[in-house]
């Protein structure tokens, strides 16, 4: 199953936000979406997810144009982090990561599963947040937040999983890990779409690397020798 | 050459007052007060007289000694009490307020506000030689108006004796005094008439609604009380015990209504249409629909100008009115 | 769920202690022997007058007023993530009050059904101006409250101005502006229930989805939430019942405030839990609220909203703080 676009542009009023983008997010894989501010990387994960409506050209899910699924299905397939997520009012971590369980149907009556449960507990324990279970999100850092948030995405279980800048608040080390953490989901089968302005840590883990300039694709491809050619850490 | 024929422009004019164009609105301003300090000259009621006029002393229903001039020429009345006693004692008024509509040659008098609300200034402006106001409710008007020099006698009508003693103060003040005294003979004799043809044993109750669905009932001390009083039926509230908004009334609560005895129920609305009157409403407010009276539809709207706000030598009216109702049902 | 039964079942039983205080105490005091004789037989004329056609529709309309208030606060705090949400506070009565202030002056001589219905209809007006604010990308929740408060003030500014162009005075603050269940009687109750039963089961359409609305529009509308269909029904659902509420007992205010924050003190943060307890919940705050209003100062009487408002001001004060 992959998520692609053809031939894909967008303008917003009069400004090409992204033109002419032809590109594949694979599952089994992590892809990162690198590029300088203002390249597009947003506005391509929001077309990828439904959000946003392409001027021009074909975003797909599998074989399915995205425009016609209906957001159930999308919903079902895909689970994405914006940036500047809010954290929400009241909730404990462990509250919030039970909220990636969501589901449409039946959503008044349903309750736990076993299966939720086993999803939620080893999301917590995978991004290292069963110390925080019990505090109020919005009472933690600004990187453990983010981390949060990554348990949520994680905890939902959907093939793909896209993450804007989710990563980027993080100290070295935790970045470090989380980046592991992703790979190891990736190779379990999921698609992850990560963007990033850490080159070191694409290079060292990412499967593909998508490089956005000033909204056109000038690269993509695994992170070889070809990707560093193509970018220079300042310009992003 | 400029005419001296042209009038000068606005412009000009402010040249001349030494404003700049911005100015242009406040000559306008200072021409307009002007215009309307002129007019409000040419429009006083009463000119002021040169001479002393002489004057006599009497005693009010405040019990106050007022000094009064011996032939009012210029009487400004400022409640209905007070315009009704002064026209029955055969005195005739120059200005009054706007509640006062009787009789009905006072509708062209010029105003000076409503009862609750006189203008002092407007008052001033006809130039009175004395003011009549109302005992009860007018007490704050007298200073402001003695200060200007108007002398001022208070009436009052919460009780028989009131009006007639009203009545008969006019009346002298009017140099009027047999006609004074015929108003109280009259007065007297169609109550004592009332009072013969009244029937035994009615009980009544005199209610009033607030907007709230509130029910008082008039008390003895009331006028509606006080004219039932006159043809000797009974209120079953006389003596009731409890807040309201209008003296003499008090809180008739929604759980006595059911157990009630009265056999008529007047009721008085003081708002004017198109408000619902409390007598159709009655029957929908819960507990009172269960009054006895009220099932019976023995419920009767009383006119409230001359139940609650024209108290005064139209009792008769009033009494021969409520006598009327209760012979009919 | 045991805790929300718990809680309902303690609620229930405050609930019915009220009722029975608002059945037996008043200014004519009834004992327990004849308080269910007057219930069950009309024997005692007078008694049976005062239980049923006085006293049980005025405890029926708190009853009913109160569940309407605390659902419909509890719609408006989760779908517009504001924690001042208040069907008063947001503007959503003052429509109803308006018309309310046309039929007591006289102006509109419509049934009760038929002032039920345009007051339904004017609140949801204000309630359609909160959805076009809130819907709006990053308003913030004090702005979205000035808003509301301010067009709950013109409502009410305009009521008491027909009121006193019909020269309709009351030497007291007018009981509909603060609020109040006195003499109420069945007509007055009964067209409510349906547009309760519509209000609530709009609720209910969408209540599944109140909880992930919390997390912000984007990822709500991803997880399959419809954050914006949400929105508009639990607006509209807050609407009706707060226009409900007004055209029952007048601006009944704070208990919408109030009632959530308590419900979720007393069952946690799911807003399915929160909404089901804030329908015994609020019933019980408002029926309590009008058994003070009523006995504190007998025979004389305080309006119930006023009792509401001595405790939901300083609650209010205190979420605005913390909060905004």
């Amino acid at each position: 199953m992959i998520l692609s676009l053809e031939a894909l542009s967008f303008v917003n009023r009069g400004a090409v936000i992204l033109s002419g983008v032809t590109t594949v997010i694979p599952d089994h894989s992590l892809t990162c979406l690198v590029g300088p501010n203002g390249a597009g990387k947003t506005t391509l994960l929001r077309i990828l997810s439904g959000e946003l409506k392409a001027t021009s050209g074909r975003p797909l899910v599998g074989d399915a144009d995205t425009p016609l699924l209906p957001r159930r299905d999308m919903a079902h397939q895909l689970s994405i982090i914006p940036q500047d997520v809010q954290p929400p009012p009241y909730l404990t971590v462990s509250e919030l990561v039970q909220l990636g369980r969501f589901r449409p149907y039946g959503a008044v009556w349903r309750r736990l599963s076993q299966q939720d449960r086993v999803a939620v507990s080893t999301s917590l324990a995978r991004c290292q947040l069963q110390a925080l279970s019990e505090r109020r999100v919005d009472e933690l850092s600004g990187g453990e937040q983010q981390r949060a948030w990554l348990a949520f995405g994680l905890a939902q279980e959907k093939r793909f999983l896209l993450l804007d800048e989710t990563l980027d608040g993080l100290d070295t080390l935790v970045k470090k890990s989380s980046f592991e953490l992703l790979k190891e989901v990736a190779a379990e089968g999921k698609g992850i779409v990560l963007t990033t302005h850490d080159l070191d840590l694409v290079t060292q883990f990412a499967d593909k690397v998508i490089v956005l300039t000033s909204g056109k694709v000038v690269y993509e491809g695994p992170p070889n020798a070809d990707l560093i050619r193509h970018v220079s850490p300042a310009s992003l | 050459m400029r005419s001296i024929l042209s009038l000068p422009t606005v412009r000009q004019m402010n040249r001349l007052l030494g404003k700049g164009s911005s100015a242009r609105p406040a000559s306008i301003v200072s021409l307009l007060l002007l215009v309307v300090l002129a007019a409000s000259l040419t429009l006083t009621a009463c000119s002021s007289s040169t001479s002393e006029p002489d004057t006599f002393t009497v005693i009010d229903l405040l019990g106050r000694s007022v000094q009064v001039p011996s032939q009012p020429t210029c009487i400004v009345t400022t409640h209905p009490t007070a315009t009704e006693t002064l026209y029955r004692a055969g005195g005739v008024a120059a200005g009054r307020d706007t509640a006062s509509k009787y009789p009905t040659e006072v509708q062209d008098l010029p105003t000076v506000g409503g009862s609750y609300s006189i203008s002092t200034e407007a008052v001033a402006a006809l130039n009175p030689d004395l003011v009549l106001v109302e005992a009860l409710t007018q007490v704050s008007l007298i200073s402001p108006l003695e200060e200007l020099g108007i002398p001022v006698v208070a009436v009052r009508a919460a009780s028989l004796e009131d009006i007639v003693q009203s009545l008969t103060l006019v009346g002298e003040i009017v140099d009027n005094d047999e006609t004074a005294a015929q108003a109280v003979t009259d007065i007297q004799n169609r109550i004592d008439a009332a009072e013969d043809n009244a029937p035994e044993g009615k009980s009544i109750l005199v209610f009033i609604g607030d907007a709230d669905r509130k029910i008082y009932a008039a008390k003895a001390q009331s006028y509606p009380g006080l004219v039932a009083a006159l043809i000797g039926l009974k209120n079953l509230a006389a003596d009731l015990q409890g807040p309201a908004p209008y003296p003499g009334f008090a809180l008739f609560s929604a759980e006595q209504a059911p157990s009630s005895e009265a056999d008529v129920v007047f009721t008085i609305t003081p708002y004017p249409a198109p408000a619902p009157r409390l007598s159709a409403v009655l029957s929908q407010i819960p507990g009172f629909k269960e009054m006895p009276a009220v099932k019976a539809g023995h419920v009767v709207e009383l006119d409230p100008v001359l139940f609650l706000q024209a108290q005064g030598p139209r009792i008769a009216d009033a009494v021969e009115a409520m006598l009327n109702i209760v012979n009919t049902l | 769920m045991r805790r929300v039964s718990l809680v309902m079942g303690a609620l229930a039983l405050i609930t019915a202690l009220g009722v029975l205080m608002g059945l037996a105490m008043g200014p004519v005091k009834l004992d327990v022997h004849q308080l269910v004789s007057a219930i069950l037989s009309s024997d005692d004329h007078v008694a049976h007058v005062l239980v049923w056609d006085l006293r049980l529709p005025r405890v029926a309309a708190a009853l009913l007023v109160g569940a309407c208030l605390g659902v419909a606060g509890c719609l408006l705090q989760s779908s517009t993530r504001n924690p001042l949400g208040d069907p008063q506070l947001f503007g959503l009565g003052g429509g109803a009050a308006v018309v309310q202030a046309l039929a007591m002056a006289g102006v509109i001589g419509i049934g009760a059904w038929g002032l039920f219905s345009l007051s339904v209809v004017a609140s949801l007006i204000g309630a359609g101006i909160v959805l076009l604010f809130a819907s709006r990308q990053g308003i913030s929740p004090a702005r979205l409250a000035l808003i509301g408060v301010s067009l709950s003030a013109l409502a009410a500014a305009t009521a008491t101005g027909i009121l006193a162009e019909a020269r309709i005075f009351s030497a007291q603050p007018l009981n509909f502006i603060g609020g109040s269940f006195a003499n109420l009687g069945w007509q007055d109750v009964l067209p409510a229930l349906p547009f309760l039963a519509v209000g609530l089961a709009l609720a209910a359409t969408v209540m599944g989805n109140l909880n992930a609305l919390s997390l912000g529009d984007r990822v709500a509308a991803n997880l399959g939430a419809e954050p914006g269909r949400t929105r508009a029904a639990s607006i509209a659902a807050a609407g009706i019942l707060g226009g409900v509420a007004v055209a029952v007992a007048g601006l009944v205010g704070f208990v919408g405030l109030l009632v959530p924050h308590l419900a979720r003190l007393l069952v946690g943060h799911d807003f399915r839990k929160v909404l089901i307890v804030s329908i015994p919940l609020g019933a019980a705050v408002a029926l309590y609220a009008d058994q003070a209003a009523r006995l504190l100062f007998m025979p004389s009487e305080v309006p119930a909203g006023l009792v509401t408002a001595l405790l939901g001001a300083p609650l209010m004060i205190y979420v605005a703080r913390r909060v905004l």
